[in-house]
């Protein structure tokens, strides 16, 4: 502090020099809270780690009973799981053309609710692909455990008819979807099966639309860095208890950096190129 | 901070549904509802172009009031 001082001495006092003081008094009030918490999840550490040492004796009869089930089910889940989206996002579809027959193009309550059908048959789309990954991996594994060939074979097919099942139907929808939007709002432009369809939908979103999705996104980066820390607590209790091994807490810990890093660096990129990112049109 | 506005009067007497007023400036129907509603706050260029529509000052289409 007195270092700085006989700096600022030697040039003119600059705005942020008056918060020299201010910023030390907040870090300091912030700094017990912090600590607090700090000790708090040391110790929540603890017991999770304690816990999963404890368990480990039950972990053999815990996994065979559960490994047990998802081996069984998990060749047949996306055909299930396929059935399950079909009919979701059918009736969002059916829905949105059935308010859409109805609509004079100015009524809010009713573009409100084409909305809401169009964003929940999205979202479900959006997941469905992400769980219909996690399905056929589920059928892949441990599959030396099936003995009778016949089965064995009828398993592998039943896992690639369900992600292709699960693909093609998710890539339909999407599709009805992206134009039912394209109804609503006739500007919008790009096809799903386009490679560069983010990039041209995204240049087709006026301000408003542009700011929603940056503020979505503010929050998606603010709850995915929670879930990357519970997700390492858990691949990190696993390593030490389960048998999970390191590539888990490693795949967390690269991910992590990944979504962090991109994030800076794209902040530092914007900075300098302010010009060019918030032109508008 | 309350951004209040007369864009929907303004649009009425033009006689243009919220799709076409968006067309006129550049923007969708549903920015132009979201203004409409107040639920949006327009940049200045936007703000400007739907002034220049109703060839009017910028200040008699939004109002901005100390809270």
């Amino acid at each position: 502090m007195t270092e700085m001082r006989d700096r600022n001495q030697n040039r003119n006092e600059l705005p942020g020099d008056a918060k020299i003081a201010q910023n030390q008094k907040e870090d300091k009030r912030a700094f017990k809270k912090f600590i607090v918490i700090i000790l708090l999840s040391a110790v929540v550490g603890g017991i999770i780690g304690v816990c999963s040492i404890a368990l480990a004796p039950m972990r053999d009869g815990l996994m065979n009973g559960l490994s047990g089930v998802i081996w069984a089910v998990g060749p047949w889940m996306n055909l299930v799981y396929g059935v399950v989206i079909h009919l979701i996002t059918a009736r969002q579809s059916r829905r949105f053309q059935k308010l859409y027959a109805g609509w004079d193009g100015e009524d809010e309550l009713l573009a409100g609710q084409m909305e809401d059908a169009l964003t929940v048959g999205m979202a479900v789309t959006a997941a469905g692909q992400i769980i219909g990954y996690f399905f056929f991996a589920l059928g892949f594994w441990e599959m030396d455990a099936e003995t009778d060939l016949m089965w064995s074979m009828l398993r592998l097919l039943a896992s690639f008819v369900g992600i292709g099942y699960v693909t093609v139907l998710v890539t339909r929808m999407q599709k009805r979807f992206v134009n039912d939007t394209k109804l609503l709002n006739p500007e919008k432009q790009g096809s799903v099966y386009d490679m560069k369809f983010m990039k041209r939908w995204m240049d087709s979103c006026d301000e408003m639309e542009r700011m929603q999705i940056y503020q979505a996104s503010w929050r998606a980066y603010r709850t995915t860095q929670m879930a990357f820390l519970i997700s390492w607590v858990i691949c990190f209790a696993g390593m030490l208890s389960w048998g999970f091994g390191i590539l888990p807490v490693f795949l967390t810990t690269v991910l992590w950096m990944v979504q962090s890093m991109s994030y800076v660096t794209e902040c530092m990129r914007i900075s300098k190129h302010a010009a060019v990112t918030f032109r508008q049109g | 901070m309350p951004l209040y506005n007369h864009l929907k009067e303004y649009r009425t007497k033009l006689g243009v549904n919220q799709y076409e007023m968006g067309r006129l400036v550049g923007v969708s129907r549903q920015t132009i509802s979201q203004i409409e509603r107040g639920d949006y706050s327009p940049s200045v260029t936007l703000a400007l172009k739907l002034a220049a529509v109703f060839d009017v000052p910028v200040e008699k289409i939004f109002i901005y009031e100390e809270e």
